[in-house]
């Protein structure tokens, strides 16, 4: 059979209900293909998939027992966590920094890599000048608004 | 088996005379669901779903074809019941057979495969006359372009999720603000499967511009309602026992997580899509049932007018459970006005429906229940003494009415223990009294007052923080502010409003008074046509039945007015669109008596329908918020990612992620404070209910609180006080919780703050 009659003969049978057939043909064939990668990246660039979201949760891990007062020592351990909303490995760079007075003094820095949905516990043992009746230690992270904040009542005041 | 006792067999389930096509779909539908990965069969498997078990039980019921040909929405509906009754028996069965999360796919499709089986048993005596066929319900296929409408406003949404702009969001409403005077005219000369798709198309594409917007679900209701779903997904089992309304309401529970583990995909998906796709069918029913006792043209313009409604495209598809009791309802009224059906038909089907309105929505099933007694009373009082052709058959209605009734003790009594929403008003009405016109002042006439309704002057942020500390000292001793929260540096403050600036402020004023005016003009008119359908001498039977049924509407729409009582348990625009089913008809029937009355001039049809859907599209231009972007206002969420709206009810991955965050990082013991809108993320993120306080001022934060922050109270520094004159607009007060409390989690658009 030749192509050409092959082809006369599947249009003699589609064709009483060809308009239908061929609407629900490239109906399936559109679905079929939109869930491929192609037709993945046609969305995305048509604005039509929303991308997914890609953030920075900044917490301190035993936020229920957060110290009220520093040491009398003036060193305190400081336990905050990065973790990575986001498809890629990020790397994040933090600091801490003294927000009591009018200047932000920065007390340390350092930078977490942290993958995909992934969590890095960061612990340093910092040591704060307390020389009024609180001090606020600030966490923050580069390049992202995410910042926690911490209140401590200085040893001569507790 | 040998070849005789096959045919035997098969003649049994299948008859000669009815044609195996449900065979045919059974198994296209069986193969769709294992394999509903792949989107293709996902869009089968919910097409097939929405048709077949309705198709089957309305064969098993004796409903002739041609009646759901006429009355497509018995096909929804119908689906939905037989949906619901197989996944509550695979829940109820699946655990005496060690199945022990029956909710799942491969246990609720041997339940969906020996029901509809069992169905098609029930229907293999019934004639031709019974089998429907899928392509009649389609008809001619470029009658099929409105279905493009819905899929536009699906882009529209993302695209405005994206940041990428509302021009297809625009181009949808405008296309609907076109098709409405453009359909009115052109009604007579289009085929009622053309007008039937263009109101489906239409209704759906202004439902999605708003419930598609956001990953998560939109709206206040949904927020909870979505939670007891998604655990019953989780769990896979839903248990009897007592339980609060929502919990108790199948349409929340087991039937979108039946349709979660058929069609597959992400839960969410089935109240942001699912649902308005079935309650899209609403406004087709109200064109279809008005098409049996009105001209093409008047149908068509009583359904646009529910379209043009924010009711029903913007308020409904943030309330899952009342779509498809809404839906419901519209099958019941559809049977009880269906002159076609036998009556053992009629009874049965009525029967079917009125027991799934019963799991579905609690509320809608007691306004159907009043409004079939109340007219069927009505009707017997009209015709008391008449001619007995006259006289209107009111025994599916009581019947009706029975069914729901019967079923609701059931169901709200010994099976799950939910009464607590209907003891809550009793003994509300009990204390209270029905506070007749609460609003009302001194030798204020009763019509003023109704007219006037709640009024009390706006309280100030500060008015409303010293209000609420005052409440909570005299009723929470348990909870301790700091004593710092009484410095006036922390009193509230009103927060900017978030409306675009008035650009052409004579334009915007006349509009909102055309508007206002126009939706008092439709809702004028819908009365005078129930009194005149009720109580006119001419007419049929049926058309006084309809008229009975409006008037009666009337009556419980003015009585949730009259009553601070009633308008307090009930939302009254929600009632406002159950009764606009029957109201809308009358009102377009009432314009077809003028026209009728005016025939001798041909134009006078086109015109007066033409006035009148002019007046839907300014009520609709005003309700849908598509005159803002051009005169400034408050713009909607399905225009803009700005406003009151974004800033209340927009979900974000980040509030997600805090909510949850917040749920594993807290005590058992522990208060927690979210504003009125903040708690709505709570609500559908995790499973926090209890001790969450809605006040965050100063005043009443407890000194050891966790206090959700938001978005809108991080990003925009705003919150909500909920007081008895509305809700106030208010600063967020971040001065003095960064003073006093630890920021302990943070997003960046997020933060919990705690001691």
């Amino acid at each position: 059979m030749s192509f050409q009659s092959f082809f006369r003969a599947v249009g003699r049978v589609v064709r009483p209900r060809d308009a239908r057939i061929a609407i629900a043909g490239i109906l399936a064939i559109v679905l079929l293909v939109l869930q491929t990668g192609i037709g993945r990246a046609a969305l995305q660039a048509a604005g039509l998939s929303r991308p997914t979201p890609s953030f920075v949760e900044l917490y301190f891990p035993d936020a229920r027992a957060l110290p009220s007062s520093l040491p009398a020592s003036d060193h305190l351990e400081l336990r905050f966590a990065l973790s990575n909303v986001g498809l890629t490995t990020h790397s994040f760079v933090w600091q801490v920094s003294d927000n009591t007075g009018k200047v932000n003094l920065r007390l340390v820095s350092g930078r977490s890599a942290v993958s995909a949905h992934g969590t890095d516990v960061v612990v340093r043992n910092i040591r704060v000048d307390c020389s009024g009746k609180r001090a606020e230690l600030l966490v923050s992270v580069e390049r992202a608004s995410a910042r926690i904040s911490l209140w401590l009542a200085c040893p001569s005041h507790t | 088996m040998t070849h005789t006792a096959w045919n035997a067999w098969r003649r049994r389930l299948v008859p000669d005379r009815v044609p195996a096509t449900w065979l045919i779909e059974l198994a296209v539908l069986d193969i769709g669901i294992a394999a509903n990965s792949i989107w293709l069969l996902r869009a089968v498997v919910a097409l097939l779903l929405a048709v077949l078990p309705g198709q089957l039980l309305l064969r098993a019921l004796r409903i002739p074809a041609i009646s759901v040909r006429r009355y497509v929405a018995y096909l929804p509906c119908a689906s939905v019941a037989v949906l619901i009754a197989t996944t509550l028996l695979v829940d109820l069965v699946g655990p005496l057979l060690n199945v022990h999360e029956p909710l799942r796919r491969w246990p609720l499709l041997v339940g969906l495969n020996l029901a509809l089986g069992g169905l098609s048993r029930l229907g293999h005596q019934a004639t031709s006359s019974y089998e429907l066929k899928s392509s009649d319900l389609i008809g001619d296929v470029k009658w099929l372009w409105p279905l493009l409408l819905p899929l536009v406003s699906i882009a529209a949404a993302a695209r405005l999720d994206n940041g990428d702009g509302s021009t297809l969001a625009v181009i949808v409403l405008v296309a609907v603000a076109v098709m409405i005077p453009v359909c009115t005219v052109l009604a007579n000369q289009l085929h009622r499967r053309q007008i039937s798709f263009l109101l489906y198309g239409s209704g759906l594409a202004l439902m999605l511009l708003t419930s598609m917007r956001s990953s998560y679900v939109i709206g206040f209701d949904i927020n909870a309602e979505y939670f007891d779903f998604h655990q019953t997904a989780v769990n896979g089992i839903w248990h009897f026992g007592h339980l609060n309304p929502y919990e108790a309401m199948l349409s929340l529970t087991v039937l979108p997580a039946s349709l979660h583990g058929l069609i597959g995909g992400q839960d969410v998906w089935i109240f942001k899509l699912g649902y308005p796709a079935l309650f899209a069918f609403f406004p087709v029913a109200v064109f279809e049932l008005g098409t049996r006792f009105l001209s093409r043209r008047a149908a068509f313009v009583a359904a646009a007018l529910v379209v043009s409604q924010a009711y029903f495209f913007q308020q409904q598809p943030e309330i899952a459970r009342q779509e498809l009791a809404l839906l419901i309802f519209a099958g019941i009224m559809g049977a009880l006005f269906d002159v076609s059906l036998q009556r053992h038909a009629q009874i049965g089907l009525v029967s079917v429906l009125g027991a799934t309105l019963v799991v579905c929505h609690y509320s809608t099933a007691y306004i159907t229940i009043a409004l079939c007694l109340l007219a069927s009373g009505l009707v017997i009082a009209l015709s008391w003494g008449k001619n007995k052709d006259l006289r209107i058959a009111v025994l599916p209605w009581l019947i009706a009415a029975a069914v729901m009734a019967a079923s609701a003790a059931i169901w709200y009594l010994p099976a799950t223990h939910s009464t607590s929403n209907i003891t809550a008003a009793a003994q509300s009405i009990r204390e209270n009294g029905f506070q007749l016109l609460p609003g009302r002042r001194k030798g204020e006439s009763i019509f003023s007052a109704y007219f006037n309704g709640l009024r009390e002057a706006p309280s100030t942020p500060l008015q409303y923080e010293r209000s609420v500390s005052k409440y909570y000292a005299a009723h929470m001793s348990y909870i301790v502010p700091l004593s710092a929260a009484n410095n006036p540096a922390y009193n509230l403050r009103a927060a900017p409003p978030l409306s675009l600036p008035d650009r052409v402020p004579l334009l915007a004023s006349v509009l909102a008074d055309a508007e206002l005016l126009v939706q008092q003009m439709i809702n004028a008119f819908a009365v005078l046509g129930a009194f005149v359908f009720s109580l006119r001498r001419r007419g049929s039977p049926l058309s006084r039945m309809v008229g009975a049924i409006g008037l009666v509407s009337f009556v419980v729409l003015a009585a949730s007015r009259l009553s601070g009582a009633l308008a307090t348990d009930y939302n009254s625009s929600r009632l406002f669109l159950q009764c606009l089913f029957v109201l809308s008809i009358l009102e377009a029937a009432l314009f077809e008596i003028l026209v009728t009355r005016l025939k001798s001039r041909a134009w006078v049809g086109p015109a007066v329908f033409g006035c009148f859907s002019l007046m839907l599209v300014i009520a609709f231009l005003g309700n849908s918020g598509l005159a803002v972007p051009l005169v400034g206002g408050n713009p909607p969420l399905s225009l803009s990612n700005k406003g009151e709206d974004h800033a209340d009810i927009y979900p974000s991955a980040q509030e997600k992620a805090t909510a949850q965050w917040l749920a594993s990082a807290m005590p058992s013991q522990r208060l927690i404070y979210a504003d009125y809108y903040g708690q709505l993320r709570l609500e559908q993120f995790t499973d926090l209910r209890s001790a969450i306080f809605i006040d965050i001022t100063p005043r009443t934060i407890d000194r050891n609180a966790w206090i959700f922050a938001s978005t809108s109270n991080t990003v925009d520094h705003r919150t909500w006080g909920v007081t008895s004159s509305g809700v106030l607009d208010i600063d967020f007060p971040d001065a003095f919780l960064d003073r006093y409390f630890n920021v302990v989690y943070s997003t960046g658009s997020t933060e919990v703050f705690h001691p």
